[in-house]
């Protein structure tokens, strides 16, 4: 019985010679090299770009990865194992009956981190907000991606979230973004004014990408009137800067028309009931 | 110095008369660029890309670095100012042609075409009245002032540039929006306005800009490019002269000789680079030229005798096109927003630059140090910073790469 056992592995492997462990050696460091070489160049060479082409770049980071793993993967496997379809089979079953039971999560990332790079809910260079934590994706991984947020902090999620939770992109692969300044205003003013001048206020900010278009909504509130004037910037990485812009100059060109601004933007209390 | 230009050649005239044409702002046409031309600059710019900081100077070839560089009244000789009577004339007939569609003719140009001379050269035929554009205050507080005192007489009206009637400030679109919706309804009588180009676009969003009887200059390339610096040579005593590289030795353009040529493809690609605008063109060619250094002597007494004999001398070299300053796509964002400033107003002051850009005024006056140090902008006499003409196609690139709104020139 266990040499019949014995047989059969020694079917299912082949001779790990010498001249497979360098083969072998090989690929790995070849597959490493690249890998390495890509995750650097790409997004160093993206970094001195603009536009569509940079997103370009960046997104083709994790798919590039993804080949040459895969490619690495597919040269490797018939140095190892005699290919056949039994052995294959028994083999790759094994191993994801393993990973299954024993690294559950991580290969739910694992795979989450393939369809992440085929759905592309988020690429490189893209802001998004998942659970909460809003950055701009600086690394797409097998297992996790990588946010830097606004506060300059890097937080690794893993796209095992891509299964239960909700991701939000902002710019979906693309340079615009669109960017939001609040502005609380007294109810007593001319509406229409304020309208035109937060139009001109956004056509006249440096940060403005002209083919979007500038809207501004108006909403009554019960302690004055709440205005969103909503633009687009020529680059996402501008988009702090460019709210900052709006709300400075859009403030000192309310003031100058004088307009008021809310005293609160909170409710006022309920006036207490008689009796 | 009066200089007399030769009768010219049936057909040098019949060049000049070709070249300068007033078509509509839809039919401006870009010069071709030359397959090698654009390799070149792809090349050049792939350079830059990997290649952080200034990029050391070329080093220039023995027989250039012997040349010696021409003294103004010599350069006026070989690239004499453009004579801008004939345009100015057909600019007067295409008003009388168009009377009918209404009192006000627009023309627009890129920078340093020239359209502003022309422009002035018109009103002084015409006897029209030429306007000073309102100040900077009077343009942010909404210049009704400047605009009800405009003249009410029947005499036609030049209004030269457009591009310092407004401001990109939330406060400096009403006065220019006014004055167009006033000119548009005929109530400032018969006029001309010139804008240019990249003020031309933006106005286009921002505000009602006439469509009809809108002009600019067409288009140069290479031959038309030979023809207009044929034209430009002013010569006493015409001799042949013959305008060679001073790096392959190769003719270039040869005057009242034999053969006298199309230019080929240098010329081409100084009408690639400066998009067919021809009054760039005729500045980069000024760069270019070189003189013999034998005939060194004397040349720094700018004196008629010693201009005539060197323009009309056998060879002029053409030194290596002037260098762009190196603005690449990872160039700091201040900088570019600059960049673009200068050229929607075509030129303005560091306290303006301040009051428009999100940037405090000592960070303005270090980028304007720094990209004067470059090479990329220059002060002007009146204050203003602008372009300099040899960074003015690096500049447009630059903010082509980022996503700026660029002219349509």
């Amino acid at each position: 019985m266990e040499k019949a056992v014995d047989q059969n592995l020694s079917r299912l492997f082949a001779d790990l010679d010498t001249g497979v462990l360098l083969d072998l050696g090989i690929i790995l460091a070849v597959a490493a090299v690249l890998i390495v070489s890509t995750q650097k160049a790409l997004p160093w060479l993206a970094n001195r770009l603009r536009g569509r082409r940079r997103y370009l770049l960046l997104a083709l980071v994790p798919l590039l990865r993804l080949i040459i793993i895969v490619g690495a993967f597919l040269f490797m496997v018939p140095k190892i194992i005699e290919p056949s379809f039994q052995n294959m089979v028994a083999v790759l079953g094994s191993l994801g009956l393993a990973l299954g039971f024993a690294l559950k999560d991580y290969a739910s990332s694992l795979v989450a981190g393939i369809v992440a790079i085929g759905e592309a809910p988020y690429r490189n260079g893209d802001w998004v907000e998942i659970d909460g934590i809003y950055g701009e994706v600086t690394h797409v991984g097998m297992r996790a991606l990588s946010l830097v947020t606004p506060d300059d902090n890097l937080v690794t999620i893993p796209h095992l979230k891509l299964w239960s939770g909700a991701i939000s992109n902002a710019n979906n692969g693309s340079p615009q973004l669109q960017c939001t300044a609040d502005f609380h205003l007294h109810p007593a003013h001319d509406a229409a004014g304020v309208l035109a001048a937060l139009q001109d206020v956004a056509l006249t900010s440096p940060y403005l990408a002209f083919d979007q278009p500038i809207a501004v909504v108006a909403q009554e509130q019960p302690w004055g009137t709440r205005y969103r004037l909503r633009a687009y910037p020529i680059d996402a990485r501008q988009q702090f800067r460019f709210t900052t812009d709006l709300t400075v100059r859009g403030k000192a060109e309310l003031r100058r028309l004088g307009i008021t601004f809310a005293a609160s933007s909170t409710a006022p209390d309920p006036e207490p009931t008689a009796g | 110095m009066t200089r007399q230009k030769p009768d010219p050649s049936p057909r040098d005239a019949q060049d000049e008369a070709a070249r300068w044409e007033l078509v509509p702002l839809t039919d401006y046409s870009l010069p071709p660029t030359p397959a090698a031309s654009a390799a070149r600059a792809r090349w050049t710019s792939l350079r830059r890309l990997f290649a952080r900081g200034s990029e050391p100077a070329e080093t220039p070839a023995r027989a250039e670095a012997d040349l010696r560089g021409l003294p103004e009244p010599v350069l006026d000789a070989l690239v004499a100012p453009v004579d801008w009577s004939g345009p100015a004339e057909a600019l007067q007939q295409r008003r009388e042609q168009d009377d009918a569609a209404g009192a006000l003719t627009c023309v627009v140009g890129p920078p340093r075409s020239g359209h502003v001379a022309l422009l002035h050269r018109w009103a002084s035929a015409a006897g029209a009245r030429v306007l000073e554009p309102p100040g900077a205050d009077e343009i942010l507080a909404g210049g009704r002032t400047w605009l009800d005192a405009w003249p009410e007489d029947d005499r036609p009206w030049l209004l030269p540039r457009l591009e310092h009637c407004w401001l990109r400030h939330a406060a400096g679109l009403a006065l220019v929006r006014e004055l167009l919706e006033r000119v548009q309804a005929g109530r400032l009588g018969p006029g001309v306005i010139g804008c240019d180009s990249w003020a031309w676009a933006y106005l286009r969003r921002v505000a009602a800009l006439p469509t009809q009887c809108v002009l600019t200059l067409q288009a140069f390339d290479g031959p038309g490019l030979a023809a207009l610096f044929r034209n430009l040579l002013a010569l006493d005593n015409p001799r042949p002269v013959q305008f060679r590289n001073a790096q392959t030795g190769k003719l270039v353009l040869a005057v009242d000789g034999e053969d006298d040529g199309d230019g080929g493809a240098e010329l081409q690609h100084l009408a690639a680079r400066a998009r067919g605008n021809a009054g760039l063109a005729r500045l980069l060619w000024r760069r270019r030229l070189r003189a013999e250094p034998d005939s060194a002597e004397g040349a720094d007494e700018a004196d008629a005798a010693t201009a005539d004999d060197e323009a009309s001398g056998a060879t002029i070299w053409l030194a290596a096109p002037p260098t762009a300053p190196a603005l690449t796509a990872d160039l700091d964002e201040a900088a570019a927003l600059l960049l673009h400033a200068l050229l929607l107003h075509n030129g303005l002051s560091a306290a303006l630059l301040a009051e428009l850009l999100p940037l405090p005024p000592y960070r303005v006056q270090m980028r304007l140090q720094w990209l004067a140090a470059l090479g990329a902008v220059v002060a002007g006499a009146d204050g203003r910073w602008r372009i300099h003409a040899v960074a003015y196609s690096a500049a447009r690139d630059l903010l082509r790469a980022q996503g700026f709104l660029l002219d349509d020139f």
